[in-house]
């Protein structure tokens, strides 16, 4: 517990902290996530660098179609006769932003809505409580398809069905940590020194939620480039001639001999969703490590 | 004669599961009033689309003249009829389409179930019991590749290798064409047609299964195989499991019959998130295998703004979604005695 | 009369962050048949590990030297599956927690029958039955519908009272009861502890009762040991231990006993310090360093276990030698 040197009850000062419960290794001596911040960090280089290591624009027919992998065209052409290397190397830049937006989005709505239920209780929990049931109740999938369908299908859609079907998560999240951390005792001792509802919530509260969200959010980022090219795949997404990867899967699905025109986008999205997983996993074992199986007893 | 708590129990989640429905429908309506454009001109055919005594009975019908929550009222009673409208599409009734569909699906997600939960669990219980050795890492890693790779791209890649390349399975589609359709009982063809002692059409019909079954499992089993280790490594350190060694008990009685049913609760959970994405998983793989289930029809009808059609479907999937988790909630009632008194 | 347990320079060690670390180290004692062996120290003693070595219960990767004979036989060197025969039918343990040590999800009935069918081969009626006297003999009220129930429906002592029940269902000779009561109220103990006692009686049932409480042991222990850092510093007969302690640590303990005889002002007596942390004990005696009589010679010779006027203890120094 951190804390100043007392000079209460004029202001409240202190910052109560809740002990991370164990000290499970720390992140860099885990290989999972240091594999999975490799390939991230690769994919985000490739991201930010994508017009210097493209060879060729991922929107200009200028190659003979259908061409098989080789040194030229490393995953070969498509059937417009793209470069499909530059393609998938493009493609960073539409599907990870737009995941993280996805998710922050989603964190952002669902985590608010979640901590004032799990605060406030009463009629507003209730409120927020019935309507993550309601979202809850479709599968993911169909509800994103009808609301892209019904707004037409394009990519600025398909993020925004995704974030409604995707908040109550975080909502139901948050609410329980709130919940389970405001009924601590560490937390009515600092109402009980004179913080108010709002201090306590953001300087009490908030920091131990925080950690749980992240991890949430991790794994919620490989789910999101999932369920985006996913709906691009289905055609409610990205729309042609845009390079997202799940589209570029279901081009290949019509051209099903040329292997390589949905194998490597699909690759791609496999690594990338791989990366996060990771990462997700190695953090969720720091903020909530189980300890080893049994310890010494006295 | 069950216990009081526990019909007390089932009592109240019958009562919620009823609210949830009517909660749904209500959705369900205000979702497909969103789309923009006019039903009148979308349902009718081509050429009474002018007539205005057939627009005028079909706004009657439909009470689209009348406020909304009339609308929704006579949506309602349609509902309890059986009414669902008539597709857009088809311009077969609704209920109709979706009979066909159903069974289709059912058939899939059934077997594509039990091998999740069978190889799934399987998988946990000889991670969490082999924790930190070679085999705990492979199949972490393993199903950790399950969960991350995508659905339709692993459809694709399976129907490559095992359909293009080597032609084991077939490439989609539930019968082979030189096959009819067995005599329909239960809509679900293996079982129709053993019913019907057709063995060669069950055959098939189990042929043109696998491919489909096992892509839609796979990512499940990541899934279970992930929550199964945790829930027994979460029991394992515990008193009873302990005190069950100490009174004499085999270790395999102690992993699986007191770790296992005391992991049971977290596991159950994880069932619903399994159909979840068997749901999720069957609009994918029925649009790849041509299979013409209710993934299929969900994603038909959206995109061509089929609007009953979407309220049926997403009315249906909807409520078999809230039925399964209705039944989660019970088998928790059940596996947990502790749960009953909530 | 033949000792029923002997145990001989029992050492533990555990997995450490840095390698093993010992936590029991060459304990030796042996229990008599039908009598109550209290085994006293502080969490962190090494009392509970010396018991749960005895039934093979210790988590992966520790290890385990010296004897432990039982029956003519070394319980510690037995197979895995020599060990499963003797646990529940030879020797049975109870756990501190009566609220965890029960299974929450399965019938009392259940939980007690089912190792009673595997050790004594019993049918599942017959099991059932035994199982209902069992439950009456520890006095649980209602024992037919007890069976049917789950331990949340009982309170902590009756819950204890199922743990015991469960652990003398196969008749064993020998119980091994850690920190039975400390999870009761104070006024289910002393019903526990009866409870105890009474078996032992009945049934010429042995029982290694461990404990921190002294108070708890003066009732019912025949013999008491008193672990330190892993190692026994004290050991006889209860009634002289309790009341002439030889070992600086076992008169500390008592002395920290609260008496109900001392008025409200006078301060509470503590033992200054605290007990060392597992592998981490002190170079000769380990009581050394919170030792109001330890000399020289205490923090280099680690002080063997020597008998004297009827009793063992751990002191070289012995200052008690001429106490009241």
């Amino acid at each position: 517990m951190t804390s100043t040197p007392a000079q209460l009850p004029v202001r409240y000062r202190f910052r109560v902290r809740r002990r991370r419960p164990g000290a499970a290794r720390p992140i860099w001596r885990q290989p999972l996530a240091i594999i999975g911040m490799l390939i991230a960090a690769v994919w985000i280089v490739v991201a930010i660098f994508a017009p210097l290591i493209a060879p060729s624009d991922p929107l200009a027919q200028n190659f003979p179609p259908f061409l098989h992998p080789s040194g030229a065209h490393l995953f070969g052409t498509d059937e417009l006769g793209r470069d499909i290397f530059s393609r998938v190397v493009y493609g960073t830049r539409l599907t990870l932003p737009l995941a993280l937006l996805l998710v922050s989005l989603s964190m952002l709505i669902g985590g608010l809505l979640g901590m004032v239920a799990g605060y406030f209780r009463s009629w507003v929990d209730g409120t927020v409580m019935r309507l993550t049931d309601l979202v809850f109740a479709f599968p993911a999938i169909i509800l994103a398809m009808v609301v892209t369908a019904s707004l037409g299908p394009s990519i600025r859609n398909a993020v925004l069905a995704l974030v409604v079907v995707s908040w109550p998560t975080y909502a139901r999240v948050v609410r329980g940590l709130v919940m389970s951390t405001g009924d601590t005792e560490f937390v009515q001792a600092s109402r009980l020194l004179g913080s108010s509802a709002r201090q306590a919530l953001f300087r009490d509260v908030l920091p131990n939620v925080i950690g749980p969200v992240i991890v949430l959010a991790t794994l919620d980022l490989s789910n999101a480039i999932l369920l985006l090219s996913g709906l691009s795949f289905l055609g409610l997404g990205a729309q042609p001639p845009s390079p997202e990867w799940g589209a570029m899967v279901a081009t290949g699905t019509d051209y099903f001999q040329n292997w390589w025109m949905s194998t490597f986008p699909g690759l791609a999205i496999f690594t990338a969703v791989l990366a996060f997983n990771f990462l997700g996993d190695s953090l969720r074992d720091i903020f909530d490590p189980r300890s080893a199986a049994g310890g010494p007893r006295g | 004669m069950p216990s009081r708590p526990l019909v007390n129990f089932v009592a109240r989640r019958l009562a919620a599961l009823v609210l949830l429905s009517l909660g749904i429908t209500l959705i369900a309506f205000l979702l497909t009033h969103l789309v923009p454009g006019d039903p009148v001109r979308a349902n009718l055919g081509q050429a009474a689309q002018f007539d205005p005594k057939a627009i005028a009975s079909f706004r009657e019908h439909y009470g689209l003249d009348k406020p909304l929550p009339v609308q929704y009222e006579r949506y309602l009673v349609h509902l309890l009829h059986g009414d669902l409208g008539q597709s857009e599409q088809t311009h077969n009734a609704v209920t109709h389409d979706l009979g066909q569909a159903i069974p289709a699906t059912a058939e899939l997600a059934v077997i594509s179930i039990v091998i999740a939960l069978v190889v799934g669990v399987g998988f946990g219980v000889l991670s969490a019991i082999r924790r930190n050795r070679f085999t705990d890492h492979l199949l972490r890693f393993v199903s950790l590749g399950g969960i991350s790779a995508p659905t339709f791209w692993l459809a694709l890649l399976a129907l490559y290798a095992f359909f293009f390349r080597l032609p084991w399975f077939p490439g989609g589609g539930r019968l082979d064409p030189e096959f009819t359709t067995p005599p329909h009982e239960t809509g679900l063809y293996t079982v129709d047609a053993v019913l019907n002692g057709q063995w060669a059409t069950a055959a098939n019909a189990l042929h043109h299964l696998v491919l489909p079954a096992l892509v839609l499992a796979l990512a499940n089993v990541g899934l279970l195989t992930r929550y199964t280790r945790s829930a027994i490594l979460e029991v394992i350190g515990e008193d009873y499991v302990q005190a069950a060694r100490a009174k004499g008990m085999p270790e395999r009685t102690v992993v699986w019959r007191h770790a296992l049913r005391a992991a049971m609760p977290s596991l159950i959970t994880v069932i619903g998130l399994a159909f979840a994405n068997v749901m999720t998983g069957s609009v994918l793989v029925e649009k790849i295998f041509a299979w013409p289930g209710i993934g299929q029809y969900a994603y038909e009808s959206a995109i061509s703004l089929d609007l009953p059609a979407i309220m049926g479907v997403s009315l249906f999937v909807a409520l078999v979604y809230i039925t399964i988790n209705f039944v989660v909630d019970i088998l928790y009632g059940v596996i947990d005695p502790r749960i009953r008194v909530t | 009369m033949a000792a029923l347990l002997t145990v001989e320079n029992l050492s533990v060690t555990l997995p450490g962050p840095e390698g093993p670390l010992t936590i029991v180290d060459g304990v030796t004692y042996s229990v008599e048949p039908g009598t109550v062996f209290g085994v006293a120290g502080e969490s962190g003693s090494g009392k509970t590990i010396s018991a749960l070595a005895l039934l093979g219960l210790l988590p992966l990767g520790a290890t385990v030297e010296g004897k432990a004979l039982y029956d003519g036989r070394n319980l510690l060197a037995l197979s895995k599956r020599e060990l499963r025969d003797v646990r529940g039918r030879e020797i049975a343990m109870v756990f501190q927690d009566p609220l965890t040590a029960l299974h929450p999800m399965m019938s009392i009935g259940r939980q007690l029958s089912e190792h009673m069918r595997r050790h004594l081969g019993l049918s599942r009626q017959a099991a059932r039955r035994r199982a209902g006297d069992l439950l009456g003999d520890v006095r649980i009220p209602d024992p037919a519908g007890a069976l049917n129930a789950f331990p949340h429906q009982f309170s902590g002592g009756m819950r204890q009272r199922i743990a015991i029940a469960m652990a003398l269902a196969c008749e064993p000779k020998l119980l091994i009861a850690d920190e039975p009561t400390t999870a009761l109220d104070v006024t289910v103990q002393a019903g526990i502890l009866r409870l105890l006692d009474d078996l032992r009686e009945r049934m010429g049932l042995s029982v290694i009762l461990i404990t921190h409480d002294l108070g708890v042991m003066s009732s019912i222990a025949k013999t008491i040991t008193v672990f330190y850092a892993g190692r026994v510093v004290e050991y006889g007969a209860s009634s002289g231990v309790l009341r002439r302690p030889r070992h600086p640590y076992t008169r500390a303990l008592l002395a920290a006993l609260p008496h109900p005889e001392t008025t409200g002002t006078a301060p509470l007596v503590s033992i200054p310090g605290s007990p060392p942390a597992a592998g981490r004990f002190p170079s000769g005696c380990s009581f050394h360093p919170r030792c109001a009589y330890a000399i020289e010679s205490c923090t280099t010779d680690e002080p063997p276990l020597v008998e004297r006027d009827g009793r063992r203890f751990a002191c070289p120094v012995d200052p008690f030698r001429d106490a009241a």
